[in-house]
């Protein structure tokens, strides 16, 4: 390809025709030619002769057309277009190359762009041997040509050779080793009696062609069959010699999360004792409500997770179900008496056998006759629980300011917070002498117990009665309580199953007795219970993040962060499966330098095994200490930087001679070949004792081949941009002046 | 999200105690030489204690929420401003203000030494992607959020950028109406955006990749709203330590007495600030309740002495290290002009009309004009940016507000040279086309619809303060505002050859000329020589001529593009290997297939390829004309498409 800039640019292969040229016949000594055009010239002719041979083997039938097609400028233009559409395609879309499981590197190095940058390449020699003779006033479409063809071969050489990862150093802790950036590796470490990994007696087994982006799991129908090398666990000791494993699925982006699980094997009817977990009743629930999950678990025992509340959603009024198990008389009483109003409380005075429920609202004040005590109602709130136990759990609640008269004929005024749902936890607040509202630690008074009834929104509890007796095995029935909103209450029976499922109306008003219920009223919903255990067990399970919540267009690296792969380890008849081993970017482990520590897993009558999922570790010639880091922030600024430093200390490996070196922004260290860029660190919360530094390590070979490739397409350019003009001006001028001078006298 | 909700709950308890009753007294009693010990506890301060206490031991609850505490602090604030004001009486109080000098008190914000006007454009800016509150000046708007807050709970201010969030916040609406409102003004209150069920929506969406980035937004803009009066860093330190953080006025409590009481009654341990006595600092104190009581009785007297009694005081803690009252009178002038946009909006626009008549031949006389609106909107462009460089104290280069400022004023200076050389309107046209379009730009993005930039001066990543980046980023901007200019060029090459399409009476190139004989006479070629500017609007002018005279323009319309398309190829291939050269110095790989690197690498195959189909093509003007225009878009999509919907290293590009 040629670069031609102007029309004046003359014909290639003949000095331009001047009009002084044109008009008279051709004069006898030859034109003038500047040293540079004769030494330009000179060089031409070898080149000339290139390209005059490939002329020659053009005229043979077998290469005619190969080499004609590499000839043709048409061909050229079209390879650009082809390279320009191939890299927009890979760099604008990030999702192609992931669904090709490809990183932007292996995209670009992918055999579809070798073709192309072949073919450029070829087309570049042909067309410059066979089209642009080699003089001064083609030396810029020369030098282009020759330095895209320098750059290429420089890039191939680079990028072949290219070695490149990370490492995180903390101050004194001298490194040997690096991270790829993107191959990843399985590390299996024995575990010691003491619980930590052996990293002395580690091993290392590279899965260069793990995929990244997309999960291979068994239930997404693609899992994974690689086998781990047996010089992976061999090594870690001789009891290990019949242990195997194998890769059986890969997650791209996934975490352990607490899941429900039945324990089948336990005996909800046993007693909790030792070796005998305590029984978690629970009964996993089916609504058809737009909105709400189904197949949820509502776990007795736990004050958060038996409790399912459902705010305002579309058209539907908002809701609470709670799983009440076992529950006593008293709460059995408080939940079934109907009121007249959507508040309500009962008050319980043993001493007095006192037991009332009214229908309240704030302000009101509620004279308790026949006791000391006196009640006014006052605000709710809403309140998140923080107590062990509670945590997660969210209560409304009311305040009653109980006035008391002492025998002494002094008053006590307390004001208790009465919570609906864990009235167990409704704490009284009294003014302190300071004027301090203070909370007492144990209720003020215990002998006046008051309940909560929020009939505000509907409320559900699905109670799981007692069996009728004791003796018997069976679990008692299930029964579904509806408090409308307004205090009205209905119970239904709630057989298992989705056969038993209920309708309700959800934001309807109850019928009162003999009353047919409103028409058109609230939203209908389906109730059932679909399970119901007395042993749910938490486990860790991993729980893949859905593809809308993972970054696009990340780095591989970045991508990486939440993989992991899924491991079946066997030994005889010993088999584990479903082993989550994750992500890390530094395999480091150990007290002195603080990693993810290793998935464990305990082969019975052998041992214990490590595994942990990073990229390969790579020897560097040279051990690394970070001696001191540095995070320069503006003047005056709180949280903007102006620079990173680490002082790195080199030893040599053999010799034991040390160096010191420093990294930072846009000032590499240099050592031994390789070049360490200051790349991340632990950050400005981090205290001292944790703070690291993150370098980048890499070679560059071949870089001066590139950078001279470059200078010369630039310089080229320029050239042909803004001197051949010049120099073209000046030869016109040169040749008139020598034609006039030999124009014959008329 | 549920952090989210402590955060603004703690900034809420700093803001109720910054202007707490209890200090207020404190003060009033300082100045009456009352007992100390007689300063009561504030309402708000046994509330906080028995927080504090309650949260010391975790079984003890009920806790006060969230959004109690919020109510609380709001409340508390409300009470300031218990007077009742009228809305004229609002309105005579603002007018009353003044604010001149104020306005020009210097202050630390984002890292950043500004003045109050900079502050209050840039924090209403980040809450309402608007420069101030409708009908108010921006320092009146700001301060108004900061006193009355309580009063803007359940305004509409907060600006929702993204669509999408929009219409899922709006069906939390009360009404169809206010629903369509949301998702059509794009603006809610604080107190919708604190509703339970919209923050847990907002948590859904937080999580969602596509909209973290919008929610975060949301969430800058709310604790913009929320901490706006924490944000008021406007204590220089002293000369001893004049590059260390400003100071928050509640930080000088722990140096007079009376601060000190109110420190040992939230148990606040704070060592007294270095460089104020005493009585300085309870005169920064004082001049705050000052204006805050005043504030709320909207008291222009008490405001306009808390003012006045800051802007004497502040400036001498330092003076050598406080800024000039000349840089931050410029920076003033500079934020009223919209950092020099707008003036140039229309200065650009002058000098386009003036060059495209010159350009197409309607009036040669116009020439002149031309170039002195060229000139004059090249010289504010100048002045904004070395106005800009001052204040950032930093080369005005380094994201994408700057660099499309810097690349127009470079394209445009080389644009002034080719027009003065060659005096054809052509080279005019397209640099001021630039210049419009850049300066437009600037202008509409930040200060029309909103968006974020860059355009607030402020600091920049480490990694960019490199000689490299003077060098590879000068020069790849350099080449953007060239492929503009080949794009206006280009532009006007089509319309001027295709015009026929557009007005059919024009004939078209391949139009026999009819059998006039004034077309084939003398006289003709004549008239075509002479009168080529004037031919074009001649109604008497035959076809012949009109076509020898638009090939005519079109010819040096096509030699005006190659000379900047030769540039432009230059400059983005030096830029490119530049970049590359940096990159590898700085991330330890000359390229790496980023997203920015590969589509200027794109831009220029695109002109290799016009470079290569003049070589074989019949209509090369054509193609070059066409090509500059695919070149423009791919560029055009390289500086700002890459940016908002790619990820990659360049972010601040």
């Amino acid at each position: 390809m040629t670069v031609q800039t102007s029309p004046e640019t003359p014909p290639p292969s003949a000095p331009p025709p001047t009009p002084a040229l044109a008009a008279h016949p051709r004069p006898k000594s030859s034109p003038p030619e500047w040293p540079a055009e004769r030494l330009v010239k000179f060089i031409g002719r070898f080149t000339g002769a290139l390209g005059k041979s490939l002329d020659y083997l053009a005229t043979f039938p077998i290469l005619k057309p190969i080499l004609n097609t590499l000839n043709s400028i048409w061909v050229g233009i079209s390879i650009l277009i082809l390279l320009a559409l191939y890299i927009a395609l890979g760099s604008g879309f990030a999702n192609l190359r992931a669904r090709m499981e490809m990183t932007d590197l292996q995209f670009f190095d992918w055999y579809p762009m070798r073709i192309l940058v072949t073919w450029l390449a070829l087309t570049l020699t042909v067309v410059t041997l066979r089209r642009i003779p080699l003089t001064l006033f083609k030396l810029g479409s020369w030098t282009v040509h020759v330095g895209i063809l320098t750059l290429i071969g420089g890039s191939v050489f680079y990028f072949s050779h290219k070695t490149e990862g990370s490492m995180r150093l903390y101050p004194y802790q001298p490194r040997d080793s690096y991270f790829d950036a993107t191959e990843r590796a399985l590390y299996t470490y024995p575990i010691l009696a003491n619980g930590q990994p052996d990293e002395a007696h580690a091993t290392m087994t590279p899965l260069p062609n793990l995929p990244i982006y997309y999960e291979h799991l068994l239930q997404t129908g693609n899992a994974m069959n690689r086998p781990v090398p047996d010089s992976a666990i061999a090594p870690l000791g001789r009891q290990f010699k019949d242990v195997h494993a194998t890769i059986t699925g890969y997650y791209a982006a996934a975490i352990l999360e607490p899941q429900w699980k039945v324990d089948r094997h336990a005996d909800a009817t046993q007693p909790a004792g030792p070796g005998v977990e305590e029984p978690s009743p629970a009964i996993r629930l089916s609504l058809t409500l737009t909105g709400v999950d189904s197949g949820q678990w509502l776990i007795a025992n736990s004050p958060a997770g038996r409790v399912l509340d459902q705010p305002q959603d579309g058209n539907s009024a908002p809701f609470g179900i709670e799983y009440l198990y076992h529950p006593t008389p008293e709460q059995l009483a408080d939940i079934t008496t109907p009121l007249d109003g959507p508040l309500g409380i009962t008050v319980r005075i043993p001493s007095k056998k006192f037991t009332k429920t009214f229908t309240v609202q704030q302000g009101q004040k509620i004279p308790l006759e026949g006791t000391p005590y006196s009640l006014e109602i006052g605000e709710q709130q809403v309140f998140p629980m923080l107590s062990k136990g509670y945590e997660n759990a969210i209560s409304n609640s009311l305040q009653v300011i109980i006035t008391r008269k002492n025998p002494d004929g002094t008053t006590t005024t307390m004001d208790r917070r009465v919570l609906f749902r864990y009235p167990e936890r409704s704490p009284d607040f009294i003014t302190g002498p300071d004027g301090k509202p203070k909370r007492v630690q144990d209720r003020l008074d215990n002998d006046i117990q008051i309940t909560f009834q929020d009939a505000q929104r509907d409320q559900f509890w699905i109670v799981d009665q007692p069996p009728p007796s004791t003796a018997t095995a069976a679990a008692g029935k299930l029964e579904l309580i509806e408090r409308a909103a307004g205090g009205k209450v209905l119970r239904k029976p709630l057989p298992l199953g989705e056969e038993g499922a209920v309708q309700v109306n959800v934001g309807a008003p109850l019928a009162a007795a003999g009353q047919s219920p409103p028409a058109a009223a609230g939203v209908p919903m389906t109730l059932a219970v679909l399970d119901r255990t007395g042993h749910l067990v938490q486990v860790q399970e991993p729980s893949i993040i859905p593809m809308n919540q993972r970054k696009s267009g990340v780095t591989a690296m970045d991508a990486m962060q939440f993989s992991a792969v899924e491991l079946q380890v066997t030994h005889g008849d010993f088999k584990d499966q479903r082993i989550f081993v994750p992500f890390v970017q530094f395999a480091q482990v150990g007290a002195k330098d603080p990693g993810r520590e290793p998935t464990v897993v305990d082969v019975p009558g052998v041992g214990k095994l490590g595994f942990l999922l990073s990229t390969t570790r790579r020897p560097l010639p040279a051990e690394i200490t970070l001696t001191y880091f540095h995070a320069v922030r503006y003047p005056g600024a709180t949280h903007s930087y102006a620079n990173y430093i680490s002082n790195l200390r080199f030893t040599d490996k053999k010799t034991g001679a040390t160096a010191d070196k420093v990294a930072q922004l846009n000032e590499p260290a240099a050592d031994r070949g390789l070049y360490y860029f200051q790349a991340g660190w632990a950050g400005p919360d981090v205290p001292a004792n944790e703070m690291f530094s993150i370098l980048g390590v890499g070679n560059r070979p071949g870089i001066w081949t590139m950078i001279v490739g470059a200078a010369l397409m630039l310089t080229g350019i320029g050239y042909a941009f803004y001197v051949k003009p010049i120099l073209l001006k000046y030869k016109k001028a040169q040749l008139a002046a020598w034609a006039a001078a030999n124009r014959k006298p008329a | 999200m549920r952090s989210f909700r402590y955060l603004l709950a703690a900034i809420a308890i700093l803001l109720a105690a910054l202007f707490s009753p209890g200090v207020r007294n404190a003060f009033a009693l300082s100045m009456d030489q009352a007992d100390p010990r007689d300063v009561a506890p504030a309402p708000e301060e046994a509330q906080s204690a028995a927080a504090a206490a309650a949260a010391a031991n975790p079984a003890a609850e009920p806790q006060f929420g969230v959004k109690a505490a919020g109510a609380t602090a709001a409340d508390d604030a409300s009470s300031l401003s218990a007077m009742p004001v009228t809305p004229a009486q609002r309105a005579a109080f603002e007018k009353a203000l003044n604010l001149s000098d104020f306005r020009k008190l210097a202050i630390q914000h984002n890292d950043q030494l500004k003045i109050i006007d900079s502050w209050a454009r840039q924090s209403l800016s980040a809450i309402s992607h608007r420069q101030s509150l409708p009908g108010k000046d921006p320092v009146v708007s700001a301060l108004d959020l900061v006193f009355r807050q309580s009063d803007y709970l359940n305004e509409n201010l907060i600006y929702i950028t993204s669509v999408p969030i929009r219409e899922d916040l709006a069906k939390f609406a009360a009404t169809p109406e206010e629903s369509a409102r949301i998702i059509h003004e794009a603006r809610v209150s604080f107190n919708f955006l604190t509703r339970r069920e919209v923050e847990q929506e907002l948590d859904v969406l937080a999580a969602d990749s596509n909209s973290t980035k919008a929610v975060g937004e949301l969430q800058l803009a709310m604790e913009t709203f929320a901490g706006l009066g924490s944000t008021l860093h406007i204590c220089p330190p002293d000369a001893a330590h004049r590059n260390q953080p400003w100071h928050y006025p509640v930080d000088l409590w722990a140096n007079f007495p009376e601060g000190q009481k109110a420190n040992q009654a939230r148990n606040l341990k704070a060592e007294p600030i270095p460089g104020y006595s005493a009585d300085q600092a309870r005169r920064v104190w004082l001049a705050i309740i000052q204006m805050r009581d005043g504030w709320g009785a909207a008291d222009p007297v008490r405001v306009n002495a808390g003012m006045a009694q800051l802007v004497a005081l502040l400036p001498t803690i330092d003076p050598q290290g406080y800024p000039s009252i000349t840089k931050r009178s410029v920076e003033l002038w500079y934020n009223r002009f919209f950092d020099g946009t707008i003036l140039d909006v229309f200065a650009y626009l002058v000098a386009l009309t003036l060059f495209l008549l010159v350009a197409v031949g309607v009036n040669q006389r116009l020439e002149k004009p031309a170039i002195y609106a060229f000139a004059f909107a090249l010289a504010i462009h100048i002045a904004a940016t070395a106005v800009r460089w001052w204040l950032a104290g930093r080369i005005p280069i380094k994201n994408e507000f700057e660099s499309v400022l810097g690349s127009a004023l470079l394209g445009c200076c080389v644009g002034f040279i080719l027009e003065l050389w060659k005096r054809n309107g052509i080279f005019g046209m397209a640099f001021s086309f630039v210049g419009f379009l850049a300066m437009t730009a600037c202008f509409t993005f930040p200060y029309v619809l909103g968006t974020d930039i860059g355009q607030n001066v402020g600091k920049v990543a480490g990694i960019l303060d490199s000689y490299w980046l003077y060098i590879h980023v000068n020069i790849v901007i350099a080449s953007y505002a060239l492929i503009a200019a080949t794009f206006c060029i280009g532009l006007v090459y089509l319309l001027v050859k295709q015009w026929f399409w557009i007005n059919p009476i024009e004939p078209a190139f391949d139009d026999a000329p009819p059998a006039d004989p004034l077309d084939s006479g003398p006289g003709g070629a004549a008239v075509a020589l002479h009168s080529r500017p004037s031919a074009l609007s001649t109604q008497h002018a035959s076809i012949a001529q009109l076509q020898s005279q638009r090939q005519s323009l079109l010819s040096v319309l096509d030699g005006a593009n190659i000379v900047i398309l030769q540039m432009a190829t230059w400059f983005l291939g030096i830029g490119i290997i530049c970049g590359a050269v940096w990159a590898d110095h700085s991330w330890g790989r000359p390229w790496g297939w980023d997203p920015k690197e590969t589509f200027a690498l794109v831009t220029w195959i695109v002109y290799l390829i016009i470079v290569h189909l003049r070589l074989v093509t019949k209509n090369k003007a054509d193609w070059t004309a066409w090509l500059s225009i695919v070149g423009f878009g791919v560029m055009m999509f390289n500086w700002i498409g890459v940016n908002f919907l790619l990820v990659g290293l360049h972010s601040y590009a």
